[in-house]
């Protein structure tokens, strides 16, 4: 850290804080603090659900339990209908990662084209993609379903991943389009005067550099596909193939009435990936929706 | 990460396969004739799967069902043309009016309280102060996982008669009972839920306070102005482009609901239809009663409400957005 | 940073997205033909609809079908009653049905006259059912399903809890009224929380009973329009008007939340239901220190109790299915392997086959069943035909229509208007 005179007055600052101020700090963190509490109440009323017997789940509203139990998560990993909660758990993760992967293949040079290479029709092109960005999807879903119907592919997960290969996440595609316009086009030019194309500009220089976006994206989408629930609704019938959001689903209709313990459990487990990549990418997460939603 | 051009190779150019060398060192013309046609091609490839996505799965899905919205088409019985039969059969229906009722009835509630929420929390945590980062994680949080099926069945839970909603509500007075069975108050779950993800927008002006000059809100408190004067002065004319983002996005994502509406209020969005969201009924329509051509209609409509709702706001926004550096009103 | 890493990214990054294409292709396409063998087997899929305990029994026996036929596996699912049909019906269109699910005979014309179901002459062994039970399971003349079990209504009631307040047990020939009063007297006797019966107005089978005891029907012969005119169905929607404002039936507020029967939560002091549904709740009421007994359903006319023996529910076979032969092997070992049948019991029903009636255990709680049926033999008139295609969405919307009346928020009489129109638009789309 430099020691010019720009960073000492700061610290002189600090060393000062009156008494005054440290209570006004205390405050202000208890009031947040407070208002934090309501608002993750949800997650901690799941949390107490999972280990209290199920007569007293809802009507026992303390947040800790009289009495304990660790049954639930033994039914949770039963899963339903003699499969496993294993199985529900790799279907998500399959469904997730082919997202991930078709994700950033496709947005990342869908992006490139509109944002950073002129061709005839682009302008339009792109202004397609912006206008999906506020199309409602249901307009698309019954001949998207006719169709998949015709190829024969209802009830794999191809209906549910196709899109995100060929690039028709508009969000995703913007998202790319906003990082690129934050690397210099010097840089371009360099490398075309130097021999090189555009397929090794986008390679070596774009995606090196695109990193940050890819890593966002790659976070979102997984979280996204991971809590996805229509599509699997709409194109999966096989028990065995569905992915966790149907399972709770079908759970919840069924063996939930009698053993809403088990639901929350299940539900919990669901719930701590998403939770779990959060922590450990919350950075990039929040940094990714602030340069994606402002910039433009 | 030098940006001048250098005359030596930089290191993108080493390896095999690379393009002939068009462009002549210090050559006038930024882009040469091959060097375009080189753009265009890749322009063009990098392209494919998009347009070929495009036409197959949204731009041809999107004609197909505007032809499928004049027709009586049923998944097992086929079809006919039937011009805007199906528009007028729509605006008879009662269930139409119903989703209609019950999805404006969500939009106006949970856009302004989300983001209203949204705002005041960024405005919160755009202080520096020692564990700033660990607040904005831990509000951001409940976004990533509110949409979640997971969350839709805890919500139910939640507002069940004897459970935390009805106790808490219990202690001044309240006698509904539990959301879940009550009509006239089930939406009020979805609301909540869709203000329980206040994370994402919250994010969003987090970064745009984050812009906001220093030095206005400087000049502002020694001209006098007071905080509230600041706030409606300077930081809503100045946030006025993230607003308006925030605004449209969150309102047609709410036209859209449907998951949670679907978890906690099933097909016939119990009770008593009150939580028939338009979304929901749309599946319905089209997957349970196996009529894809009224369903198809009733999409185009929804195309065609929040179409015009862009429309107003995109209106609006030429009027009441300010952006810094462009002239204003 | 700008360095060779760019080359593996670039090759990772193919390599991923063609395993990605290969992974959705691979699921795309289908299998060949499985061998049958322990190492290969077939498998068929199997759906129905119920609770868990029916779940739990239905697995034991698909464990004992696989012990017994190593070269079949069988992949079973269910659902509850909504949600299951909501599920099948989407998969009409792209063939995806299962090998073999549970059928209804409110929706045996909906998936039979559109072809999704494999005729079952010759392909199903055909020879041991009741009599009349194979009748209800053919669509103009083809055998489309067969019965798994029958049923019939009647009236599941607490029977310590009418002596202990003096009311006598309901009968056959007892008049609604009569079950009327009957509630009137229980429900206060019986304190809060409780209710000596509940709103039967909701559901179309019992509207339909009380048509069938004033000579009518719900649906006309041909099976394409009501046979009855708003007015019938305002004074249905009305006959428990006054049992609700009294409080003497609990309100949907709260059994909208109820997600078990209020009998086993003992909130009911009796229901109008199907007779099979004592074998599941009698054993939990027992256990609970109570009595459950079953008696035949209030009627308009003594001597028309408008009863009819119901395939409680079929077993199918998808007309696209892939394995025919062990769908059929399934369905035979599941009506007729004494083993199988033991295990099921009266869970679904009166079993309909004879094989099936000899070797269920009778437990006191089927042998209620059976005597009840026996006692009502004698008003048990031919059953309807099997009702139009759209009937799976007209019960739903009853249903709905129904509730809207018990908030409140709309009179019978608008009620019933609006259900009429729906069921016109749900008959014309379905014909």
């Amino acid at each position: 850290m430099s020691l010019d005179t720009a960073t000492a007055p700061r610290v002189i600052a600090r060393r000062r804080r009156t008494p005054a101020e440290r209570v006004k700090s205390a405050v202000w963190h208890l009031a947040l603090l407070a208002v934090l509490v309501v608002v993750l109440y949800p997650a901690f009323w799941v949390l107490t659900a999972t280990i209290k017997p199920n007569a007293d789940i809802i009507t026992d509203i303390s947040p800790i339990p009289t009495s304990f139990t660790w049954d639930h998560f033994a039914s949770a990993f039963d899963g339903m209908a003699g499969v496993p909660l294993w199985r529900f758990f790799w279907n998500s993760f399959v469904i997730a990662a082919l997202s991930v992967v078709g994700i950033l293949a496709s947005c990342s040079i869908t992006a490139y084209a509109l944002g950073r290479l002129e061709f005839p029709g682009r302008k339009a092109m792109f202004a397609v993609v912006i206008a999906t960005l506020l199309l409602p999807g249901q307009v698309m879903l019954i001949p998207q379903y006719l169709i998949f119907s015709e190829m024969d592919v209802v009830n794999t997960i191809f209906p549910l991943v196709i899109g995100k290969f060929l690039g028709l996440d508009a969000f995703f595609v913007f998202m790319y389009v906003q990082f690129l316009r934050g690397i210099p086009r010097e840089l371009d030019q360099a490398a075309t005067i130097d021999g090189a194309g555009h397929f090794r500009i986008f390679f070596s220089i774009m995606l090196p550099l695109l990193r940050p976006a890819i890593v966002t994206s790659s976070i979102f989408t997984f979280i996204w596909s991971w809590n996805d629930f229509m599509g699997p609704l709409i194109y999966l019938h096989d028990i065995n193939k569905f992915p966790l959001p149907r399972l709770l689903q079908s759970y919840n209709n069924t063996e939930a009435v009698s053993n809403y313990g088990g639901m929350m459990a299940m539900t919990l487990l669901s719930l701590v990936p998403v939770v779990l990549f959060f922590l450990v990418f919350q950075k990039f997460l929040i940094k990714g929706i602030a340069t994606s939603g402002v910039k433009g | 990460m030098s940006a001048s051009p250098s005359t030596t190779a930089p290191p993108a150019a080493k390896g095999a396969g690379a393009r002939p060398a068009p462009g002549d060192r210090g050559a006038a013309k930024r882009r040469s004739p091959i060097s375009r046609r080189g753009e265009r091609l890749v322009g063009y490839t990098f392209m494919t799967p998009w347009i070929i996505g495009s036409i197959v799965f949204t731009v041809g899905p999107m004609l197909w069902s505007l032809y499928l919205s004049f027709t009586d088409y049923h998944l097992i019985l086929g079809g006919e043309f039937i011009g805007l039969d199906n528009y007028t059969a729509m605006f008879a229906d009662p269930m139409f009016a119903r989703a209609v009722k019950v999805t404006l009835v969500y939009v106006l509630l949970a856009v302004p309280l989300k983001l209203v929420a949204s705002l005041l929390v960024a405005m919160l945590l755009t202080q520096s102060r020692r564990g700033i980062g660990f607040y904005r994680a831990a509000f951001y949080m409940p976004s990533l996982i509110a949409m979640s099926v997971g969350i839709a069945i805890v919500w139910k839970a939640l507002f069940s008669t004897g459970g935390p909603q009805d106790q808490f509500m219990s202690w001044f007075g309240w006698d509904g009972g539990g959301f879940i069975g009550n009509p006239d108050v089930s939406i009020i779950m979805l609301v909540l839920l869709s203000v329980w993800t206040f994370g994402a927008p919250m994010v969003i002006f987090m970064a745009g306070l984050l812009q906001v000059p220093g030095e206005l809100y400087e000049a502002a408190e020694v001209d006098g102005a007071g905080k509230w004067h600041r706030f409606v002065h300077i930081t809503i004319p100045m946030l006025s482009p993230v607003i308006f983002f925030n605004v449209l996005m969150e309102t047609v994502h709410a036209f859209q609901l449907f998951g949670p509406a679907f978890i906690i209020g099933g097909t016939a969005g119990g009770p008593a239809w009150s939580t028939l969201f338009y979304t929901v009924r749309i599946y319905a329509l089209a997957f349970v009663d196996l009529r894809m051509g009224y369903a198809s209609a009733w999409a185009w409509m929804l195309v065609l409400a929040v179409g015009v709702v862009t429309l107003i706001m995109f209106r609006a926004a030429k009027n009441l957005v300010y952006y810094a550096g462009e002239d204003n009103k | 940073m700008i360095r060779d890493p760019y080359r593996l990214r670039r090759r990772s990054l193919f390599a991923a997205t063609a395993a990605a294409a290969t992974v959705a292709a691979a699921a795309a396409c289908g299998d060949d033909g499985p061998a049958g063998t322990a190492d290969d087997p077939i498998e068929i899929s199997f759906e129905w609809w119920g609770d868990e305990t029916r779940a739990g029994i239905t697995q034991e026996v698909i464990d004992l079908f696989q012990s017994k036929n190593e070269g079949i596996k069988v992949q079973a699912n269910f659902a509850d009653f909504p949600t299951y049909w909501e599920g099948l019906t989407g998969r009409m269109a792209s063939r995806d049905l299962p090998d073999v699910f549970q059928m209804d005979y409110s929706r045996l014309r909906q998936f039979g006259a559109n072809g999704m179901l494999l005729p079952l002459e010759g392909v199903v062994k055909t020879d041991d059912f009741r009599e009349g039970f194979l009748d209800t399971a053919k669509l103009d003349g083809q055998l489309i399903a067969v019965p798994a079990a029958g049923n019939t209504l009647g009236l599941i009631y607490r029977a310590d809890w009418f002596e202990a307040n003096g009311v006598a047990a309901p009968a056959a020939g007892d008049s609604w009224d009569d079950y009327k009063a009957a509630i009137g007297t229980l429900t206060p006797a019986l304190g809060e929380g409780k209710w000596g019966g509940g709103d039967w107005a909701a559901q179309y089978h019992f509207m339909e009973l009380w048509l069938r005891q004033q000579g009518g029907s719900f649906y006309t012969e041909d099976g394409k329009a009501l046979n009855f005119e708003v007015a019938k169905l305002v004074e249905w929607w009305g006959t428990t008007t006054d049992l609700y404002t009294d409080g003497l039936v609990p309100p949907v507020e709260t059994t909208i939340e109820w997600t078990e029967d209020g009998l086993v939560q003992d909130a009911l002091g009796s229901e109008i239901t199907w007779d099979n549904f004592m074998a599941g709740l009698a054993p939990t009421v027992e256990a609970n220190g109570g009595t459950l007994a079953l008696a035949a359903p209030p009627s308009l006319d003594p001597a028309n109790l408008g009863l009819y023996l119901k395939p409680s529910m079929q077993l199918v076979i998808s007309a696209t299915t892939e394995q025919a032969e062990a769908a059929a092997k399934f369905i035979d070992f599941f009506l007729g392997d004494p083993e199988a049948i033991a295990i099921l019991g009266t869970n679904r029903g009166i079993p309909a086959t004879n094989a099936g009636l000899a070797n269920i255990e009778i437990d006191p709680y089927s042998q209620a069943i059976l005597d009840y049926e026996e006692s009502v033999s004698q008003y048990l008139t031919t059953p309807p035909p099997a009702p139009p295609a759209a009937t799976g969405a007209i019960e739903a919307k009853f249903l709905e229509i129904y509730q809207q009346v018990q908030y409140g928020e709309m009179t019978p009489q608008e009620a019933a208007d609006l259900f009429f129109t729906e069921a016109a638009t749900l008959l014309a789309t379905e014909q």
